[in-house]
């Protein structure tokens, strides 16, 4: 009998990626439990791409392992069939080369490959895009490329399904019909989702956990609300903000004049307190990240 | 579906339409070129599939190997096939299609009026592996030195490849050189062991194919 798959964690251990001399991964440490979206945010070049092709096998790890419960997820088809990357879709075909492909042949081919495409799913999201499927990818614009790249990742159905920047090119009507319907699709399926993202703040009410990358390493992997929570934005007088911050985890401060603001990540038990001297205020997810990439 | 099943699908159909493009164009340039003294486009065809067929398979094959490794393969790894799958699928599906344009040369042979002996059907089968194993060369070369190297090395085979087949065939129809019976099957054995070789050397460089970021 085969073994059930389905409510495993994809857990990677250890994965570094050097290309050259150039380490573009090092030594990611990183579980994914079933049932949660997670945000995969990092600046460019951190690596979030890559990492996303390293768990879903589409490139070799330098060294280190992914592993879906027991199953090695490396040139195995068993842990693969649970695991989609849409990636993000260039007019240049994979690997810079055009294929000459239209959107019916990527169609075609997600429901070859794919071992739960929902076809039925497929049409209705390329109906609510208005994708012309007999259209040359070479010919889509950058939302229409998102577009099919959206379309493949939820009619995947898959355990663990990654989208890589999915709304790049999207207008903001488009990019809320994407977070609604991933949020439905989460609801009724219960898969496990990650998303990489530059528009972080527009993201983050989906987001349950939230992944920081920065320079090939994990800085940060928190669920939001709590990440949120112990976030805070103090600013006043410089000796009295310097006061109120002390032995805290102070992640960026900024100087104007005699004025001083800092962003700080609270542990458990610490607070700080409000006054007429001193301003205490809730940062966003945006704000927490450009944070700790300036640390 | 198990995962080669699924590759056989895809690269049925890939390769599949590229044949059928190839196949196509021969018909235009029948049509376009002008019917021959039978006013018969099929007739025209089997002539001009007869005349070509043997550079046009080669040619054909060894695009699809640099095109197979520089584009097909890494876009069935983006759709969650494994390398494994996806090459064997493609070495089965590369050599079917293979055997159908075969087939198609030698009835270009036949309803062009040669004598279809021993050695006609020796030399396209021939053509068959001699191919396929320049379709794998094709692909590691890509691999191996890149893009316009591999370009390049490809044309001067085939070029010096076609010209050395031609010259040998009019001598060999002249009656001016022939071939003795062990030597036929030196080179059917050279032919299978090269593609064997080269599928080995081709594999090697799919084991850690990268989908470039």
């Amino acid at each position: 009998m085969e073994h059930n798959m389905t409510d495993e964690k994809l857990v990677c251990s250890n994965i570094t990626k050097t290309y050259g001399k150039k380490e573009v991964l090092k030594n990611i440490n990183l579980e994914l439990e079933k049932g949660k979206i997670y945000g995969l945010i990092g600046r460019n070049g951190a690596g979030k791409t890559t990492l996303l092709s390293i768990l879903s096998a589409q490139n070799p790890a330098s060294s280190g392992t992914v592993m879906l419960g027991t199953e090695p997820v490396w040139e195995n088809r068993k842990a693969l069939d649970h695991i989609c990357f849409s990636r993000e879709i260039s007019a240049l075909g994979v690997n810079g080369q055009g294929n000459g492909y239209k959107v019916k042949d990527y169609l075609r081919a997600a429901a070859w490959y794919l071992p739960n495409w929902d076809k039925e799913m497929a049409d209705r999201l390329v109906k609510e895009f208005d994708l012309d499927v007999k259209k040359r990818v070479i010919k889509l614009s950058k939302g229409m490329l998102s577009m099919l790249t959206i379309v493949i990742a939820l009619a995947s159905k898959a355990d663990y399904t990654f989208l890589d920047e999915p709304v790049a090119g999207l207008d903001v009507v488009m990019r809320e019909y994407f977070y609604r319907t991933l949020l439905e699709e989460f609801t009724e399926s219960g898969r496990t989702f990650i998303v990489s993202t530059h528009i972080i703040e527009e993201a983050s009410d989906v987001l349950e956990e939230v992944i920081m990358l920065d320079k090939g390493q994990i800085i940060l992997k928190e669920d939001t609300q709590a990440l949120l929570e112990r976030a805070v934005h103090v600013s006043g007088k410089e000796d009295v903000v310097a006061a109120a911050t002390k032995g805290l985890h102070c992640l960026h401060e900024e100087k104007i004049g005699r004025s001083k603001g800092v962003t700080v990540l609270l542990h458990e038990g610490e607070h700080i307190q409000g006054s007429a001297e001193l301003s205490v205020q809730p940062v966003n997810l945006q704000q927490v990240f450009v944070a700790l990439c300036k640390e | 579906m198990d995962g080669i099943k699924r590759n056989l699908l895809y690269w049925g159909y890939t390769i599949g339409l590229t044949l059928s493009m190839i196949l196509a164009m021969v018909l235009g340039i029948s049509i376009v070129t002008g019917l021959d003294e039978t006013g018969n486009i099929l007739h025209t065809f089997w002539a001009v599939m007869d005349e070509y067929g043997g550079m046009y398979m080669p040619f054909f094959m060894g695009m699809l190997g640099m095109v197979t490794i520089g584009n097909y393969l890494p876009f069935t790894l983006t759709m969650g096939s494994t390398r494994r799958d996806s090459f064997i699928g493609m070495e089965i599906m590369l050599h079917l299609e293979g055997l159908l344009l075969l087939s198609i040369i030698i009835a270009a042979g036949i309803f062009s009026g040669r004598t279809a002996n021993g050695m006609f059907f020796f030399g396209r089968a021939l053509l068959l592996v001699v191919s396929a194993a320049l379709c794998n060369i094709s692909g590691w070369a890509y691999q191996q030195f890149g893009k316009a190297v591999c370009l390049i090395l490809f044309l001067v085979l085939v070029i010096t490849g076609g010209l050395g087949v031609s010259v040998f065939s009019a001598m060999y129809e002249a009656g001016k050189w022939s071939l003795p019976q062990w030597s036929l099957f030196a080179l059917a054995a050279g032919a299978v062991a090269a593609d064997g070789v080269m599928i080995y050397l081709y594999a090697g460089k799919v084991k850690n194919l990268e989908v470039r970021v």
